[in-house]
């Protein structure tokens, strides 16, 4: 045997339609989401994008390629409404269970009212009942990866907008103060069956607490690759010396 | 019934089936069935290892766990031991630590230890890889790379790193083929000689890939070829092949005709060193985490019958090179908490080097 990089030629294409084929089975395969490990990764997902945030300044923050597309400080922000929202569901159903009225809470379109682009906000109530029977057969995992992925362009919901008068240091600070919220709301005395209630979206779907964490942190992910991508463009405001 | 549960129906029927066509005269001209039975009985054990031992493997305690594994028969044991391994770790968070080396996981027996780092480094490339995006850059890359070494080190007994780490190249050329140059490229930079570890992962994937599952007429020898194609550079090359040939050795361990049957493709490919290596480091595995075992052990330390293909070569690639392995390195390894050595490729010399005491330093005068 020789070590001839020329004779490489690997077929590309193989490779890819393995990696697709188990990918697929591997989704199918996953472990039901655990609270403990998936808070941890939500959280390991936070210190990211705060070691993103870290790096800008706050003129690059700002910074929006044209009208209409978030600068990194609006998807910070929406982060944090993001994270509030789901912190409140969480603490809805956990009292719920805990006054024995219930293990899910229903949140409607009208609540939560993202969707996907295609779909005008103004109708999409419309939507609820036959949104919530068609999730019924799509996989957990399939949501994920559509929220981790833009593969489906998708409006936020209205109560996740970014507001005004953003600056980078607070929301910094603000997003790690949420996330140890989030993480405290699991240290207090919890009911027993906590892993098995249910937040009930009609888009994202019957959810259990783990499963939202799990959708948390694809989501973040998600806007952690549109900061990517907003940096590497060219106008990008470059760092003072 | 969830996805999870219906795909371990579909397995656990597609396995009857193989093991039913395996009965049916002249079905082997079409498919190697007992070695189909293998493969997927392998995979089914390290997927559902709560069903095996008939608890939540999540839950439990690592110690019950594994104390339930071992009393089960060891062909078995091993691939449930692996699942465990996997499960627990990705129960775990991204930052947990000790998960083998603090508490009662400390005083888990040496022979649970293969299968274990093994599943457990398994599961964070899954878990780490997974957040890792689409298109990522290579910095991202590198720092994904360096959390995996960080959380292998963390949790893995002193001396089995390699063990933990090696599972990094499965995962990536099972799951994320397109980042096998990135990835080896980090780990390079960040230390070199775990690279070699990450293509013996790569060469172990091989044999479960899609494209190499089913074992039809002349499939093993095109994994052998293709295998020497994955990557241009040498010395990953001699660990793609070691890592390949080890897990068909292992997943086909009841079995010697199945290696025995990639001989004419070694020989084709003149891969000896390499194929030896992988041979005789999947045997000393397997006695490590069997040391009672001989019944699946025997056949490869004893010649084949006169007249049957490939005698001489069997004898020089494989019966000589595992009797000397078994009999001369073993041992050494063990004494020197040098067995996660066998998961890079080496030379008999080197492994032998591997074994032998320190050298005591030399007195001046």
């Amino acid at each position: 045997m020789t070590d001839n990089t020329s004779s490489f030629n690997m077929s590309t294409a193989v490779r890819a339609m393995d990696g697709a084929i188990s990918r697929m089975v591997q989704s199918v395969l996953s472990a039901p989401a655990n609270l403990a490990a998936e808070l941890d990764g939500f959280q390991q997902v936070r210190a990211q994008t705060l070691a993103m945030l870290g790096e800008l300044t706050e003129a690059q923050a700002m910074w929006s390629p044209r009208p209409g597309v978030w600068s990194v400080a609006q998807i910070a922000d929406h982060l944090l409404r993001s994270e509030d929202i789901y912190r409140d569901q969480f603490q809805r159903v956990i009292r719920l269970s805990q006054e024995g009225k219930g293990t899910s809470v229903q949140v409607s379109l009208r609540d939560m009212d993202m969707s996907p682009a295609i779909i005008p906000r103004e109708i999409l109530p419309l939507f609820e009942t036959p949104l919530r029977i068609f999730n019924y057969f799509v996989p957990a995992v399939l949501r994920e990866t559509m929220v981790r992925f833009r593969i489906v362009p998708a409006l936020n919901p209205k109560v996740s907008e970014p507001r005004a008068g953003l600056a980078l240091g607070s929301l910094r600070e603000s997003l790690a103060a949420a996330v140890r919220a989030t993480a405290e709301l699991f240290q207090q005395p919890l009911p027993a069956n906590v892993e098995r209630l249910t937040i009930d979206h009609a888009l994202m779907g019957n959810n259990t607490i783990p499963g939202t964490f799990r959708i948390m942190t694809a989501h973040e992910e998600r806007h952690q690759a549109q900061i990517t991508e907003l940096r590497a463009l060219a106008g990008f405001p470059h760092a003072a010396a | 019934m969830n996805a999870r549960d219906g795909f371990r129906s579909a397995i656990e029927t597609m396995q009857q089936s193989a093991r039913l066509m395996g009965f049916l005269p002249g079905s082997g001209l079409f498919c190697d069935w007992a070695e189909l039975d293998s493969k997927f009985e392998a995979f089914r054990l390290f997927q559902y290892p709560g069903r095996e031992l008939g608890l939540d493997v999540a839950a439990a305690q690592l110690e019950e766990v594994v104390r339930r594994a071992l009393k089960l028969e060891e062909f078995r044991a091993i691939w449930i031991l692996e699942g465990v391994g996997h499960t627990k770790a990705l129960a775990a968070g991204l930052s947990v630590t000790g998960l083998l080396c603090t508490g009662d996981a400390a005083l888990l027996p040496e022979r649970a230890m293969i299968p274990l780092h093994a599943g457990m480094g398994t599961a964070f490339g899954e878990k780490l890889l997974a957040a890792l995006g689409a298109n990522p850059s290579l910095a991202e890359v590198r720092q994904t790379v360096d959390r995996f070494r960080h959380l292998c080190r963390a949790n893995c007994r002193a001396g089995w790193e390699d063990a933990c780490m090696e599972p990094l190249g499965l995962v990536v050329r099972c799951l994320y083929p397109h980042l096998l140059e990135p990835v080896s490229a980090a780990m390079e930079t960040l230390d070199p000689p775990v690279r070699g570890l990450f293509w013996h992962g790569v060469g172990r994937s091989l044999y479960f890939v899609p494209s190499n599952f089913l074992p039809i007429p002349g499939a093993g020898a095109r994994m052998v070829r293709s295998a020497t194609l994955e990557t241009g550079r040498l010395e990953d090359r001699r660990n793609v092949l070691a890592g390949l040939i080890w897990a068909v050795t292992l997943v086909n361990l009841r079995r010697p005709s199945v290696i025995q049957a990639l001989l004419s493709a070694g020989a084709e490919l003149r891969i000896e060193p390499e194929f030896t290596n992988g041979v005789a480091s999947a045997l000393l595995a397997w006695h490590h985490m069997a040391p009672g075992d001989l019944r699946y052990l025997t056949p490869y330390t004893r010649p084949l019958l006169p007249g049957a293909p490939a005698a001489r070569q069997w004898e020089s690639w494989i019966e000589t090179p595992a009797k000397f392995a078994l009999d001369r390195i073993f041992a050494g390894l063990v004494l020197r908490n040098n067995i996660p050595a066998l998961y890079t490729f080496r030379t008999s010399d080197k492994l032998t080097e591997l074994s032998k005491p320190d050298e005591a330093p030399q007195n001046d005068g």
